[in-house]
């Protein structure tokens, strides 16, 4: 899950073009830190808006379509690629949607109440080289948008679209001039998706509305291009899909999630997200789901594992300590894994500051890599002592 | 007794006790002034605002925008920004649209309305707003219907907060608009932001955005630009707009210079006039200084002295009215800018001290010139000759041939400097040069008429009056001068503003042959075969339709993106285009080869003809097109390229339409117009207009063009009145003795009046006739050079004899208007008195 993105939303709900602006006006002002985001939540008004609140609610193809009676929502493309001489590269291509208000009909093109924001990264790990991309569009004007037969979202010429009438296969297209990355991508059908939580309904907070509409795809074969500065490479690999979409809110004492999304060699895929509490503790609500080979779903909840980290790499642009390897337990599971960054350096210092990655997988202790995935992490800050003035 | 010292107090009391004592003098003297420095503070004043505001247009919300495009042709819809993110690269974009609004509350001045995109404004890294604006305010702009950000300047002026709801006067309808917040920033900028959803839904004149701001990569704009101007959208880099605005009203502001310095010397002659009268009013006072001991310097001081008093008075006078007249003008130019060039949102934009400097310069200067000639003349009298008025007009009438002689050497000098230049400023000059050449010969032409008249005329009454005339040209001379170049100022602007409207007019007739025009409200939806064929067909079926015609506009596309591209499909029983040569000869060569038409503009511009060729960039890469002719066009100065429509489609990618033309069978224009109305009503997709609308339309914006040389014109007029009244008083004023002497001959007080009426009349009518020539000469000179140096275009010369009829009538009823108080003031005074004199 990413919770990063809840709280963007209601960044969005406060600031909203405020953060851009900001950027825009001074080039020294810093992105807003993720902590004072998390202090946000709940500020937004959300009255007008729909809530997830009832498990069992998702149909499919009809949910992969846009939500706007809801707050936020996103489409969140990852995945490890490898070039014919063994190249690896992550990627990550993310759609968000989000309501400044609830709908309501205006007289005008540019009319609209909902905006997009779209991440695209490309992790060169040869090169150790990694480059982020962010835009926003309105979702007017055929500047951003989604539809639903077939499937496409947009906003300018990044894509997620459906080649046929089905949802699968989907086509991914990004390209930007400025960081110098491009993606052409084509995801097969792999294993059927996963609903979340309680049949799709993922509760956020012990409130019941509290709670968010989420599905995964965790396994889709992937094969195309990934550009750098103008230099092909054909790649192979897997991609994994993340559906949400809400209009909730963090609990007061949350400060952070770490989220992993992890595709294992023997073919079964495990989704983590801790919710950490200030003291280091992690909210009842954290969980995940273990995948099988043939699709099949294990809950996991809380109590089912643990997640604690290994090692810090500070990051020089910002002063943030990240912790980039981390020991995972799932004992019920007999998983016991390392997980490690596949280069320190995946920050993505844009409009919230995150840490989005590739990880490659480890038995813990030490051995052959166990797979590949994307881990996320949020709510860290810098140590106060460090912070300029 | 009167010291050695340069300016005695005593001496400059006594002088300028002579204008309190005299004040209708002392009024025409400053009036003189005023009126000079006047018209050159409020001509620059609108020259400048104008430049100003065009200026700050362009900075407004800019960012780091290296490029734009602005509407050529064609509107640029809301989905062209989508189009030039998705499909053409360009995802640094930022839509605009530019309005202007006019608050309830501040009724006296308009303010600009930027429509825009906050993420696409990031996009360009708008960093110039000095501060992000204040209060929670980023949703609701984008949510709220009618939420505005003010600019912390003009919120200051209207005394708004963020929460306030502010009525709307313009557009009307409009209702109000809600403050959400202010925009920080030391700038003083007055604007108004919205989001542009907020902007589009608010009534408009024009539809589709303003303009599309760009960061571009190099080398993009090259591949952007043909893909743009087939759309008929045009590209430009963000510098290149400033620059074109220079251009584009560098004529305009060149022109409207010439004006106020056309201005500047008709008010110097009659500064000069005011002054000579009252020199030689004071003939006897200067002889009796002088022969009190007074030194020469010192009169000549004195003369300076107290002009420098009324050039103070009439220059702050000058400066305050010119303010005053300035703000007017300044909304007729700006209007006449939006009108003709583009729809900017300007505004008055304040007085210059430099601007203030300058006309103060040139009033005390032009004063002190005017006021040289006669000041030396008075220094100059010896004590007793001073005292003798025939001594003086003994000396000017020796001056004839001198003058004479001065005047044809600067006109061959004017001739030299016209027929050599191509640029505006020496073709200027030229015309000062022609019109002071024009004004030295008058007073000599003048004694010349008299003189004739005097001795041909068997009428007693008139050849007395005439040689009366003569005899005094030490006062008519320089009033005859100020009366001719208003006269000639007047009617020499007024032919010139009436060839060009005839040649519009016909040339209205031309472009817009068709009776009824029906436009499509959306082009591009038309751009199927099949959709246009279809519409031409229920068209053509319409009762009453004989004939068809479709048009297309573009920017050129020629990589210039200067000028534009007509691609017209004529109709066979239509006028266009205005070309020399046979119309169907023109047209089957056009539809059989690629040949193209070139307007005036463009051919005199990139200096090109018939035979030559122009190469512009097609679907498929450049291509030559062969001149086939010139024709008239006036719609854009930048020039004009036309093409026959269907040749134009096999080149471009483009089968959108913007005009479709039919034409009535005789007596059925009424019908069609209605058939074609209802047409539109049942489709909803067409506009229907008819071509005498928009003829008169386009009139109408010609005569708001000239509305400013219109009161330039009545400035002349007024100068003119000024000189006569002034040179009139100081005649009859001279004359006393010489109606006292006719009165004791036993002439009627009656008879008397009469005869000063004719001599008035005489010297009205006289200027009035010089005029004439001088008149139909500046006109020539404004058509045949400045319009082609400025424009490129030529207009037929038409000389409206009642035009000119009017001019010398003007003259005349002038001379007998201003001759009314004089003449019986003169015989009031007489006749004991005057005889007394000696």
């Amino acid at each position: 899950m990413r919770r990063t993105l809840l709280a963007m939303a209601v960044v969005f709900a406060a600031l909203a073009a405020g953060v851009f602006w900001l950027r825009g006006g001074h080039e020294a002002a810093p992105p807003a830190d993720t902590a004072t985001v998390v202090s946000l939540l709940g500020s937004g008004d959300d009255d007008g808006f729909r809530r997830a609140a009832r498990p069992g609610d998702i149909r499919l193809p009809r949910d992969h379509g846009s939500h706007d009676d809801y707050r936020s929502e996103w489409w969140y493309f990852t995945g490890n690629l490898t070039s014919a001489d063994a190249r690896e590269f992550g990627f990550q291509l993310t759609f968000f949607r989000f309501a400044l208000a609830p709908p309501q009909p205006r007289e005008s093109g540019w009319a609209t109440n909902q905006v997009y924001m779209a991440h695209f990264a490309v992790a060169d790990r040869t090169a150790d080289d990694h480059r982020v991309a962010e835009r926003f569009a309105r979702g007017a004007a055929g500047l951003a948008g989604i539809t639903g037969k077939p499937f496409n979202v947009w906003l300018d010429d990044w894509s997620a679209a459906s080649t046929t009438a089905e949802f699968l296969p989907l086509q991914l297209s990004a390209r930007d001039t400025a960081t110098g990355i491009a993606l052409s991508l084509r995801l097969q059908p792999g294993k059927p998706p996963v609903l979340q939580g309680d049949r799709g309904l993922s509760a956020k907070g012990a409130e019941p509305g509290n709670a968010s509409w989420y599905y995964s795809y965790t396994r889709l074969p992937a094969a195309g291009v990934v550009a750098v500065d103008g230099v092909n490479f054909e790649v192979t690999g897997l991609a994994w899909l993340d559906r949400e979409w809400s209009t909730s809110s963090l609990a007061a004492d949350v400060v952070g999630w770490d989220w992993f999304g992890l595709q294992l060699e023997d073919g079964r895929d495990l989704m983590l997200y801790a919710l950490r509490h200030r003291d280091g503790s992690l909210a009842p609500q954290s969980a995940g789901s273990l995948v099988g080979t043939d699709g099949s779903r294990r809950a996991i909840w809380r109590d089912d594992f643990s997640v604690a980290p290994t090692k810090a790499w500070r990051s020089p642009a910002t002063g943030v300590s990240w912790p980039t390897e981390w020991r995972v337990r799932v004992p019920d599971h007999g998983l016991e894994l390392d997980v490690r960054a596949a280069l320190d350096d995946q920050e993505q210092d844009v409009a919230v500051r995150y840490w989005e990655g590739a990880v490659d997988i480890f038995p813990a202790g030490g051995g052959a890599r166990l797979g590949r995935g994307y881990m996320e992490l949020t709510g860290y800050r810098r140590p106060p002592a460090n912070r300029p003035r | 007794m009167i010291t050695g010292r340069l300016l005695p107090p005593l001496l400059l009391q006594a002088g300028l006790r002579f204008y309190v004592r005299h004040p209708g003098q002392l009024a025409l003297t400053i009036a003189g002034i005023a009126l000079g420095v006047a018209a050159i503070v409020a001509i620059d004043l609108a020259a400048y605002s104008s430049r100003q505001a065009f200026a700050a247009s362009t900075r407004l919300f800019r960012g780091q925008a290296t490029h734009e495009v602005t509407p050529a042709g064609s509107p640029i819809p809301d989905s062209a920004v989508a189009l030039l993110r998705r499909e053409l690269g360009a995802t640094n974009s930022a839509p605009v649209i530019e309005t202007r609004l006019r608050f309830a509350a501040q009724v006296e001045r308009a303010v600009t309305l930027l429509g825009i995109d906050p993420f696409s404004a990031g996009r360009l890294q708008t960093t110039w707003l000095g501060g992000p604006p204040t209060g929670d305010s980023f949703t609701r702009l984008m949510t709220e219907p009618g939420a505005v950000l003010l600019s912390s300047a003009l919120a200051a002026e209207l005394d708004a907060a963020p929460g306030d709801r502010l009525a709307l006067l313009e557009p009307p309808g409009a209702g109000e608009l809600l403050v959400t917040g202010l925009l920080s920033g030391n700038d003083d900028e007055r604007y108004v932001l919205a989001d542009i959803a907020t902007v589009q839904s608010l009534p408009r004149r024009s539809v589709g955005l303003s303009r599309i701001d760009l960061r571009l990569e190099a080398g993009q704009a090259d591949q952007l630009a043909p893909e743009l101007a087939r759309r008929g959208w045009r590209l430009r880099p963000v510098a290149a707009r400033l620059g074109q605005i220079d251009s584009i009203t560098r004529s305009f502001r060149i022109n409207l210079q010439a004006l106020s310095l056309l201005a500047m010397l008709v008010g110097a002659f009659l500064v000069y006039s005011t002054v000579a009268f009252a020199v030689v009013r004071r003939r006897e006072s200067f002889g009796l200084f002088r022969s009190l001991g007074t030194q020469r310097r010192q009169v000549f001081a004195l003369v300076l002295a107290e002009i420098l008093v009324l050039s103070a008075a009439g220059v702050v006078l000058g400066l305050l009215s010119g303010i005053v007249l300035g703000a007017g003008l300044v909304r007729l130019v700006l209007r006449t800018i939006g009108d003709l060039y583009l729809s900017s949102s300007v505004d008055y934009y304040g007085v210059s001290a430099l601007l203030l400097a300058k006309a103060t310069a040139i009033g005390f200067g032009a004063s002190f010139a005017a006021a040289a000639i006669p000041a030396l003349e008075a220094a100059r009298a010896r004590p007793r000759i001073a005292m003798n008025r025939s001594a003086l007009e003994r000396r000017r009438r020796r001056q004839l041939l001198p003058r004479l002689l001065a005047a044809a050497g600067l006109g061959v000098v004017a001739a030299g400097i016209l027929v050599g230049t191509a640029r505006l400023e020496p073709a200027f000059a030229g015309i000062f040069a022609a019109l002071t050449a024009a004004a030295l010969a008058a007073p000599v032409l003048v004694y010349g008429v008299m003189h004739w008249l005097a001795g041909t005329v068997p009428w007693l009454p008139l050849s007395y009056a005439a040689r009366s005339v003569a005899a005094n040209l030490s006062r008519t001379g320089p009033a005859v001068a100020a009366l001719m170049l208003a006269v000639a100022t007047f009617s020499g602007v007024g032919l010139m503003i009436g060839s060009f409207r005839i040649s519009v007019s016909d040339w209205l007739g031309y472009s817009l042959d068709a009776d009824v025009l029906v436009r499509p409200d959306q082009p591009a939806a038309l751009a199927t075969g099949a959709r246009e064929a279809e519409l031409l067909q229920a068209l053509r079926a319409l009762p009453g339709v004989a004939d068809v015609s479709r048009s297309r506009r573009v920017a050129l596309p020629d990589g210039t993106g200067l000028g534009g591209l007509l691609a017209v499909d004529p109709a066979p029983s239509g006028r266009w285009p205005q070309a020399e040569g046979a119309r169907d000869a023109i047209l089957e060569r056009l539809a059989a080869a690629d040949r193209v038409l070139v307007s005036e503009s463009f051919a005199r511009k990139r200096e090109l003809g018939p035979g030559d060729a122009v190469n512009l960039l097609t679907a498929a890469g450049e291509r030559r097109f062969e001149i086939d002719a010139i024709f008239t066009d006036y719609t854009t100065d930048l020039g004009l390229v036309a093409m026959h429509l269907p040749r134009y489609r096999s080149h471009f990618d483009d089968r959108q339409l913007d005009s479709i033309g039919l034409f009535a069978e005789p007596g059925r224009e009424d019908e069609v117009l209605e058939a074609a109305q209802e047409l539109a009503a049942a489709r909803g997709d067409l506009s229907v207009t008819t071509s005498a609308w928009v003829r008169e339309l386009s009139l109408e914006i010609f005569d708001r063009t000239f509305t400013i040389t219109q009161v330039l014109r009545l400035i002349a007029g007024l100068v003119a009145v000024i000189a006569v009244v002034n040179a009139l008083q100081a005649q009859r004023l001279d004359s006393r003795r010489e109606l006292a002497t006719l009165r004791a001959l036993g002439l009627s007080p009656g008879q008397l009046l009469r005869l000063g009426e004719l001599q008035t009349l005489l010297l009205g009518a006289a200027a009035g006739l010089l005029a004439v020539p001088v008149g139909v000469l500046l006109a020539w000179l404004l058509i045949v050079v400045v319009n082609r140096i400025a424009f490129g275009w030529s207009m037929v010369f038409d000389i409206d004899w009642a035009l000119l009829g009017q001019a010398v009538a003007l003259a005349a009823v002038a001379g007998l208007a201003a001759g009314w108080l004089p003449n019986r003031r003169a015989l009031r005074d007489m006749p004991a008195v005057a005889l007394r004199e000696d």
